[in-house]
């Protein structure tokens, strides 16, 4: 890749030196044939902060009293974030109509009346407030404590998720249903409705940091969708199982539809329903029913 | 002494005998006495007030001055007898025993001097000679006795005073006794002799001084009649001086001096009290406004609406208007529509201030005022007021093109919040759904305030930073009864600001798991945020404060090292002490000198106990700090340590700092 104007390219072993600072930060894993698709990217920014090489600008990444933000605003240009509500109908049925009705058998039995829910890469919110949607329609919830926290790595998304604001493309899966009665029209497109915004809150997590995930609390199921795709079997490894130890015992994960848990960790099994394969952590002989 | 210093002391050029003058200072006094005596007479006021300064801060002792005082007799040289007047007042107190043996001198001038000294050092102790020289023989010591009990104003010389004044009748004694009375304050009756001088119009002014200062309401009719007196400086003095009595007489007393003063209205004095009104003399003024409103003269509103928005005497001119009661604010209505911006500002700011609700419809029209002086101060009244029609009209000035106008309204929505406005709350709610951030965050401490924690959970999830610091903050300052949750999960925010909020925010909740989740949030990559949760540990579980510090101390630096040293102090056990000694390890200067204030803070004893140890510290600037403080221990406890560390030194740069100390103990 040259830089315009600047005529330089991404050596090998520049590569290497931005390639292992990122997967250190966030464990997003870039291999040989991604080097074009990380120097492009990567060329932006520098063009932006006026650097003329890459050294240079690994330099400044490393050392620079910015930089921190500076990795922050790199995940922002790595990352994807282009998503939709109701994204994977078939996956949403299981959980709303299988996974949640069989939750709330548990929790109730346990005299319990909440439910703890987290997005992890929600990017800029589709997938949390589709997922307060469909609870919301559960008369059965009705009188429930329900938190569903997003998380990201970008600053940007976290922004527009909070925002809430979607265009036409977002609603490409969405039934004019949920249209109508949990948005209401606003500049740049449709809002999500208060009483949605107020089930979701949105925070900003490394999925690698698994300090800070802890502060997250217990979750009764955690939608970690289209993400540990970009990250390489360690950090896959390392991820699912800080997910472990954040869900309750009999908690559930659901993966992406091209994603599997087949040669990375045994902690999670892996459930038959109607609509879907599901993960749960298992709920150790002498606790069963409990969440 | 060298010759060549008492030839110096010879010579014609001054700047030559004034340095010869300052190397006589590191001579013992009784080798030099002589010298300075000759040279306090010097032809040069630069070389006698080097003179002086060389005697006086050569500690001299009794003989001496008496030796210094026997110069006031000198009465061919005047530099002399003032270079010796100067001296001793520079010496002061000290000087008393000598002063007192003079002042009952033969020489009246000699006399006159002692108690001008006496009066310069102004000590308690001289008034038995001040009393006594009142009934000097000398009318200008006797003057200046008076004068010197004025500035001490010493209450218990009244009697004496008065007795002097009433014997002695020189025009001159008179005078500065009148004015040495009007700087004492006191209350009695004044006697008639007194009463009687003021037909003579050279202390007529002093007579009514006096009357303010020590007189009661007994003289206030002759004060009052003297409103009228054609002498300005008379009448201001009589204004004064009735106000000053008015201030400090019973409630009793100050309804029979209303009611004169009511009964003056007829005869023509608000003119004569509006003619001394001066902006620029805000003393003077405050007695004229209060006057005028004790009078009741409607005439005089103008001039005490003027004088409301001078801020110095604006409290005393709003109680004057109060007197005049609804009757005057219907005036004050009346003047409104033709009046200037300041002074509509004024009536809307009364009216709120008197609790005025009839002049709602006033308050409501001023809301809309071109001018935002007008609309600030009208939105404080209709909020002190309590009006809550106001309530419509003021939410468009939410967006008012002034900023401080916005403030204002936010403030008046806190202050219907706080009488408990149900009304408000649909006004706030409309303020955090706002498109403006600026609205948003203001929304924030009002609906703490209202206890309407739906809407501001939301804003805890506002797409604006700011507006969710906001949110957060304002659960804490309100303790408002929010889900927890919100405040924990806030500490994941990317903006440090809210993460600080909401670790402030739980420092002052304190919920169950709040020591939890500060625990966890130690582990924040914001320097900010970790001094943050630092400080809100120490609140919340300060059991745990201790293995918290130890943790991040290690590889702290820069703030987080200072806030780390300021807990540690502020914990100020041994075990805190001990991780502060550990810092003085640190590579960061200001650390290490942090840590060594905080050390030398435990106390000389703790100093000197562990001295041996600090001072083979093995940072060079450290061991020069300890050095440092060392040195500032009493010199007894100084030295040794000093001393004994000095032959442990290797640094060069080190022990010669170190020299320079002992030297300076020794």
């Amino acid at each position: 890749m040259i830089i315009p104007g600047t005529e330089q390219v991404m050596s090998d072993e520049e590569f290497l030196l931005f390639r292992d600072s990122i997967y250190n930060h966030c464990g997003i894993y870039f291999d040989e044939e991604s080097k074009y698709l990380l120097e492009k990217r990567l060329a932006r920014r520098m063009s932006l902060l006026d650097f003329s090489t890459y050294f240079d600008y690994y330099q400044f990444l490393k050392y620079n009293r910015k930089k921190d933000q500076e990795m922050l605003d790199i995940m922002d240009i790595l990352t994807t974030n282009e998503t939709y509500f109701f994204r994977e109908m078939y996956q949403l049925k299981a959980f709303s109509e299988e996974i949640i009705p069989e939750l709330i058998n548990i929790k109730k039995a346990a005299g319990k009346r909440d439910l703890r829910i987290w997005s992890a890469g929600c990017s800029t919110g589709e997938e949390p407030y589709t997922i307060a949607m469909l609870l919301n329609e559960i008369p059965a919830l009705h009188d429930w404590k329900i938190e569903i926290i997003g998380t990201d790595i970008s600053q940007r998304v976290l922004q527009q998720a909070r925002l809430a604001v979607y265009g036409k493309s977002a609603f490409r899966s969405t039934d004019d249903y949920f249209k109508e009665k949990y948005f209401k029209e606003h500049e740049g497109g449709h809002r999500i409705c208060d009483a949605m915004r107020e089930m979701v809150t949105i925070s900003h997590l490394n999925l690698l940091d698994c300090n800070r995930m802890t502060m997250l609390g217990q979750m009764d199921l955690i939608f970690c969708r289209n993400v540990i795709i970009y990250f390489d079997s360690a950090a896959k490894k390392k991820v699912v199982e800080s997910f472990c130890s954040s869900l309750y015992a009999g908690g559930f994960l659901l993966l992406g539809h091209s994603e599997s848990l087949m040669n990375i960790t045994t902690l999670y099994k892996l459930r038959h329903f109607k609509n879907d394969m599901i993960y749960q952590k298992p709920v150790p002989a002498q606790r069963q029913g409990e969440l | 002494m060298q010759n060549k210093t008492k030839q110096a002391l010879q010579s014609p050029d001054e700047e030559t005998r004034r340095g010869a003058l300052q190397k006589l200072g590191a001579l013992p006094l009784s080798e030099i006495r002589e010298l300075l005596f000759c040279a306090m007479g010097d032809e040069s006021w630069r070389v006698r007030k080097e003179a002086v300064d060389v005697f006086v801060s050569s500690s001299p002792d009794a003989g001496s001055i008496e030796m210094l005082l026997e110069l006031l007799r000198n009465e061919e040289n005047a530099g002399l007898r003032n270079s010796s007047a100067e001296a001793v007042c520079r010496i002061g107190s000290r000087a008393a025993p000598q002063l007192a043996l003079l002042a009952g001198d033969a020489d009246a001038d000699v006399r006159k001097l002692i108690l001008d000294s006496m009066g310069s050092i102004a000590s308690c102790e001289f008034i038995p000679y001040l009393r006594l020289a009142l009934n000097d023989s000398d009318i200008n010591v006797a003057a200046a006795a008076a004068e010197h009990i004025g500035t001490l104003a010493e209450d218990s010389c009244v009697p004496d005073l008065i007795s002097a004044i009433i014997r002695n009748n020189s025009i001159h004694f008179r005078f500065n006794a009148l004015a040495a009375l009007g700087k004492i304050t006191s209350h009695i009756s004044i006697p008639e002799e007194i009463i009687a001088l003021a037909e003579e119009e050279i202390l007529r002014k002093g007579v009514y001084e006096c009357f303010g200062s020590i007189g009661d309401e007994s003289v206030s009719l002759i004060l009052l009649n003297a409103f009228l007196s054609p002498q300005r400086s008379s009448r201001k003095a009589a204004v004064n001086a009735w106000y000053r009595i008015f201030l400090r007489s019973s409630a009793t007393a100050r309804n029979s001096m209303e009611s004169s003063a009511g009964s003056m209205g007829e005869v023509g004095l608000v003119p004569a009290l509006t003619e001394l009104y001066d902006p620029a003399e805000s003393a003077d003024n405050e007695a004229v406004i209060a006057i005028l409103g004790i009078i009741g003269d409607k005439s005089a509103i103008p001039l005490l609406l003027e004088a409301f928005t001078n801020e110095r005497i604006s409290g005393v001119a709003l109680t004057s208007i109060k007197r005049f009661g609804a009757a005057g604010l219907h005036e004050l209505a009346s003047i409104y529509p033709q009046a200037e911006e300041p002074i509509r500002s004024a009536i809307c700011n009364i009216f709120g201030a008197s609790g005025f609700t009839k002049g709602s419809d006033l308050i409501l029209e001023a809301i809309k005022d071109s001018s935002p002086v007008v609309r600030k101060a009208a939105i404080s009244s209709a909020a002190t007021l309590g009006i809550k029609r106001s309530l419509t009209a003021m939410v468009p000035l939410l967006d008012d093109p002034d900023r401080e106008v916005r403030n204002t309204v936010t403030n008046a929505l806190q202050l219907f919040a706080l009488n408990g406005c149900e009304a408000v709350r649909q006004v706030v709610r409309q303020m955090a759904d706002s498109d403006s951030p600026e609205q948003r965050c203001k929304s924030a401490m009002l609906l703490a305030m209202l206890e309407d924690s739906e809407p501001l959970t939301l804003l805890t999830k506002d797409e604006d930073a700011k507006v969710r610091e906001s949110a957060i903050a304002a659960i804490g300052k309100k303790r408002t009864a929010v889900d927890p949750v919100v405040v924990h999960l806030a500490l994941l925010d990317e903006d440090p600001d809210v993460r600080i909020a909401a670790v402030e925010t739980l420092a002052i909740l304190q919920d169950a798991s709040a020591a939890e989740a500060l625990k966890k949030a130690l582990g924040d990559k914001d320097i900010w945020v970790k001094c943050a949760v630092l400080r809100a540990i120490a609140v919340v579980s300060p059991a745990a404060l201790l293995d918290s510090l130890d943790e991040i101390i290690q590889n702290a630096g820069g703030m987080l090292m200072i806030t780390c040293l300021e807990l540690l102090e502020a914990d100020g056990s041994q075990e805190a002490l001990e991780m502060v000694e550990r810092a003085l390890n640190s590579n960061d200067p200001d650390a290490v000198s942090l840590a060594v204030s905080i050390l030398a803070r435990q106390g000389g004893e703790w100093v000197t106990q562990n001295a041996e140890r600090l001072l083979q510290h093995s940072a060079g600037p450290t061991r020069l700090a300890w050095f440092k403080v060392l040195s500032s221990l009493p010199a007894c406890q100084a030295r040794p340590l000093l001393a004994y560390a000095m032959t442990q030194e290797s640094d060069e740069r080190v022990r010669s700092v170190a020299e320079q100390l002992l030297e300076a103990l020794t």
